[in-house]
């Protein structure tokens, strides 16, 4: 078989592990749409039908949605997929499934790119196309994949272009633009990684100077409205409101550091004072990533604190990772430029993350991909070739072979026991597990009664989770725009539209209403104060749990 | 380095490791351990507390002499690798912080260095004497753990070894085997969530140790820890740590890296079985491998005039926000005074 046919073959390998991974059972795993699925798979069928979102704005750039201010591209890149599979799960999730499949073939290039290596990066994507990282985020709707899609076809394209004095690096611009158009994070990365690629590239970029102004125009001319949008209130409500300042564990910290703050001195305000506690804060958020259990046997928060769980790396791929830096530090001979790139990548992966209101966040820290993978991958490579050079007892690399093949098996199989059986039952409340019920079974009685009142708060050690059940009574009943357009317009009081009230159910008021339907959770409707015959249905969690009650009320 | 020069650099590292862990110690409202005072629970006059530190300070310091001769030992040639590792020790702030109270822990420590720089001298001497010496000083380290616990509470031997009696972990177990609500297929469950999980949730625990922040950042929200939340290595370091760390092996020869890697390791053992949460103030056996890597990636990256000057001065800068922030919460904490303290006891106890 020639070098080419066998190139061709793995890649087909890739993209086909990555396809199995990112469509089997798509509609039913994640076991819900999350509340941004069903607002992100509106606003697209909105724009479908009436060149609008559902705040009725004409082809915005930055959507609204739930007051959190979106970022486009993903939503537009949606409308094909709900034209064609329709405004349902399978739907809403083919494009993210899409490029998530492809990604790792670009990864595959980029990192052949990087070592010259085509053992290695075909390691390095297969560790892709498999990465409980990627896969969790590639089968539910997140921006995330695709701006990291068009991350790394940008740099790809960087990289392959230095042979051809930079001729497609406007093309680098064009991509890298649309990634910053299409999650949050990598607004934070992108211009923190392209100083880095000017610092290193330096001499090439000055070499080739014409082109680099050229994709420099591009990049800003795309990227125009872009500005003007960060410097608008919209563009800032975002980033003030996930801005690492605003976290709780720093705020409190924040307040027990003002205690008997007058009467301290100005070595005391400078030495323990607001600079100093902000910046060790983030130094403490940043070096959080760094963390081993994170990476290789926490980092999804699949399960509940002391649960078996998965990282955002396999358990295998934990020694690898260690050697593949070993390697990458002191025995591979590639560039030295492209090694310094590699780290720079890696060590500027999260820091749009730490730079948010959570701790230890995957999806901020998506950026980060695919140098772990590049890295693991080296080290497996390393190993394997060890292993066919040492001279050792034969029988022997039967066996560590065997463990190996062993290790990734149990890890792969492992990861899918705890995503598929286990999460769903730890977390469906978090992917709003009931809604879809409860919206279908309104509408399918909506004649019944007249108003059904819908309310968003539920949760099961308390009532805190607040969800958007209108989104999910629009998406099922796959409601027309104009409808919540009007419904927006008016704005007084709680959303209502087409007999549908969206607002907190309080019962001993609300059951003096007559021929309605209340849609609750136990918090507001609770199953001892209400009588047995009022309650039309009863919607359980993934588990079994009691979540949902309808309750209708006296006809007349 | 000429003689003279490299004996002088040397004193002035110890007198700084002095000042640095004596000042303020006989101050009686800078006080916050209950062990101090469950220590000396048996002598009438809480004065005495001070005698602790005293000692603690004591041994705080000698096992600063014999980590320093150890690395002499190991890299007789290398003037500036001793200087920079004694220093790196010397103002570390949580060994500075161990050597300022009275806890069994400093002692368990000052007898690990002891059996390591006989471990390092039976090996250069080929004595089997020494040997078995530096043996028994690691019993007696480990000695010092079991007897402050049986003291208190006359816990079983295997009371320390806190993660294999984790509840939580139990229950977590059983409830993934389906003991209370059964879902997937149960011989699946059965084969993957097992006690063989324990070990997965260690090395997990081990493995957290060494995050970096862990390190050389904030410490996790751990009131027992003597550092309270602050940083246990100064954060200046851990690009040098880093870097050291990953090129040891190239640095150094094969078999000293590997020990290296191994101390490394060996260092997590105690904190990470403690309990299932991380312990802090156990993690001090791995500071002395992590500070010799801090001293390779020194040593390694240290070449310009300029890099050098500006690192001495976000050094300082470093080390003044580092200490003034310990000392200045150690103080907000509220904690009651020694005498309190110590009163509130003895009426408890009575």
């Amino acid at each position: 078989m020639t070098n080419k046919k066998r190139q061709i073959l793995a890649l087909f390998f890739i993209f086909g592990v990555a396809f199995f991974f990112r469509f089997w059972k798509l509609s039913h795993y994640p076991v819900s749409l999350s509340i941004d699925e069903v607002i992100i798979g509106y606003d697209a069928y909105s724009i479908l039908k009436t060149g609008k979102d559902h705040w009725g704005e004409f082809l915005p750039l930055s959507f609204k949605s739930v007051g959190d201010y979106k970022s486009p591209v993903l939503i537009y890149l949606l409308i094909p997929a709900i034209k064609i599979f329709g405004l349902n799960e399978f739907g809403i999730r083919f494009t993210t499934a899409l490029i998530g499949s492809l990604t790792p073939l670009v990864a595959y290039f980029l990192i052949n790119c990087l070592l010259k290596n085509k053992t290695v990066s075909l390691f390095s994507a297969l560790l892709l196309a498999a990465s409980p990282w990627h896969i969790q985020f590639s089968r539910a709707t997140f921006e995330a994949v695709l701006a990291l899609f068009f991350l790394m076809t940008g740099i790809l394209v960087f990289l392959k272009s230095l042979k051809n004095k930079g001729k497609w690096w406007w093309l680098t611009g064009f991509f890298l633009s649309l990634s910053m158009y299409s999650y949050h994070a990598e607004k934070a990365f992108i211009p923190a990684l392209l100083v880095s690629l000017a610092v290193i590239f330096r001499k090439k970029i000055w070499q080739f100077k014409r082109n680099a102004f050229l994709a420099l125009v591009v990049s800003l001319l795309i990227l125009i409205p872009f500005i003007c949008l960060m410097f608008s209130s919209q563009g800032q409500t975002r980033a003030r409101s996930v801005f690492f300042t605003n976290d709780f564990e720093l705020r409190i910290l924040r307040l027990e550091k003002i205690k008997n703050w007058s009467g301290r001195s100005i070595i005391e305000k400078t030495l323990n004072g607001e600079i100093v506690n902000i910046a060790s804060f983030w130094v403490k958020r940043y070096l959080e990533y760094s963390d081993f259990s994170y990476l290789f046997f926490k980092g999804m928060n699949y399960t509940h604190p002391k649960f078996p769980d998965v990282g955002v790396m396999y358990y295998f791929e934990l020694p690898f990772f260690l050697l593949g830096i070993f390697v990458l530090a002191n025995k591979t001979k590639i560039d030295k430029e492209k090694k310094t790139l590699i780290f720079s990548w890696l060590f500027l992966g999260p820091l749009p993350a730490s730079l948010a209101n959570n701790s230890q966040h995957p999806l901020r820290s998506l950026t980060t991909l695919p140098m772990p993978q590049l890295i693991s991958g080296l080290g497996i490579w390393y190993f394997i070739n060890w292993l066919r050079k040492v001279k050792i007892w034969k029988m022997s690399k039967v066996i560590l072979s065997f463990a190996l093949g062993l290790a990734i098996f149990i890890s792969i199989f492992y990861y899918l026991d705890i995503y598929y059986v286990h999460c769903p039952v730890h977390y469906s409340h978090y992917w709003m597990y009931g809604m879809k019920e409860a919206a279908l079974y309104a509408w399918q009685n909506k004649d019944q009664y007249d108003q059904i009142i819908f309310d968003p708060d539920f949760g099961i050690e308390a009532k805190n989770i607040r969800s958007i059940p209108f989104a999910y009574v629009l998406t099922y009943g796959q409601v027309s725009p104009e409808i919540i357009h009007s419904a927006r317009k008016e704005n007084n009081g709680p959303l209502s539209f087409e007999g549908f009230v969206f607002r907190n159910v309080y019962w001993p008021e609300d059951k003096n209403l007559k021929n309605a339907l209340l849609i609750a959770s136990f918090w507001q409707l609770s199953p001892k104060e209400i009588p047995t015959e009022k309650v039309v249905k009863m919607i359980s969690l993934y588990n079994g749990q009691p979540m949902f009650y309808l309750v209708e009320t006296d006809k007349e | 380095m000429k003689k003279w020069v490299f004996s002088n650099k040397v004193l002035f590292i110890f007198l700084i490791a002095f000042l640095i862990r004596f000042l303020g110690i006989f101050n009686p409202y800078f006080g916050v351990n209950k062990g101090e005072v469950i220590w000396f629970s048996f002598v009438s006059n809480w004065q005495v507390i001070y005698l602790g530190r005293f000692l603690a300070l004591l041994l705080g310091l000698i096992s600063l002499v014999f980590c320093f001769k150890i690395i002499k030992m190991l890299f007789p040639e290398n003037k500036n690798r001793q200087l920079l590792f004694l220093f790196v020790l010397a103002i570390n702030p949580q060994f500075v912080f161990l050597s300022r109270f009275t806890t069994l822990l400093g002692l368990s420590f000052f007898f690990v260095v002891l059996a390591v720089y006989l471990l390092v001298r039976a090996r250069q001497k080929h004595s089997w004497i020494l040997c078995l010496l530096a043996f028994l000083f690691l019993f007696f380290s480990l000695f010092s753990w079991f007897s402050f616990n049986r003291q208190v509470d006359f816990l079983p031997a295997w009371e320390p070894f806190g993660i294999f009696s984790d509840i939580g972990i139990i229950n977590a177990i059983n409830d993934s085997r389906g003991a209370e609500i059964e879902f997937g297929i149960q011989s699946i469950a059965r084969l993957l969530y097992n006690k063989s999980y324990y070990f997965v949730f260690w090395l997990s625990s081990f493995v957290k140790q060494y995050s970096l922040n862990h390190i050389f950042s904030l410490v996790e929200n751990n009131g027992t820890s003597l550092l309270f939340e602050n940083t246990p290595m100064l954060l200046i370091f851990a690009p040098f740590f880093v870097f050291g760390f990953f090129k040891s092996f190239e640095i150094l020869s094969y078999n000293k890296a590997f020990v290296l890697l191994i101390a490394l390791v060996a260092g997590g053992l105690p904190s990470s079985l403690l309990s299932s949460s991380f312990v802090q103030d156990a993690f001090i056996f791995a500071l002395l491998p992590i500070s010799f890597y801090v001293v390779l990636g020194l040593e390694h990256i240290w070449k310009k005039k300029l890099w050098q000057n500006i690192f001495i001065l976000l050094l300082i800068a470093n080390i003044l926000v580092s200490y003034y922030k310990i000392i200045d919460d150690f103080k907000r904490t509220e904690k009651l005074p020694n005498q309190r303290l110590y009163s509130e006891f003895m009426e408890a106890k009575k």
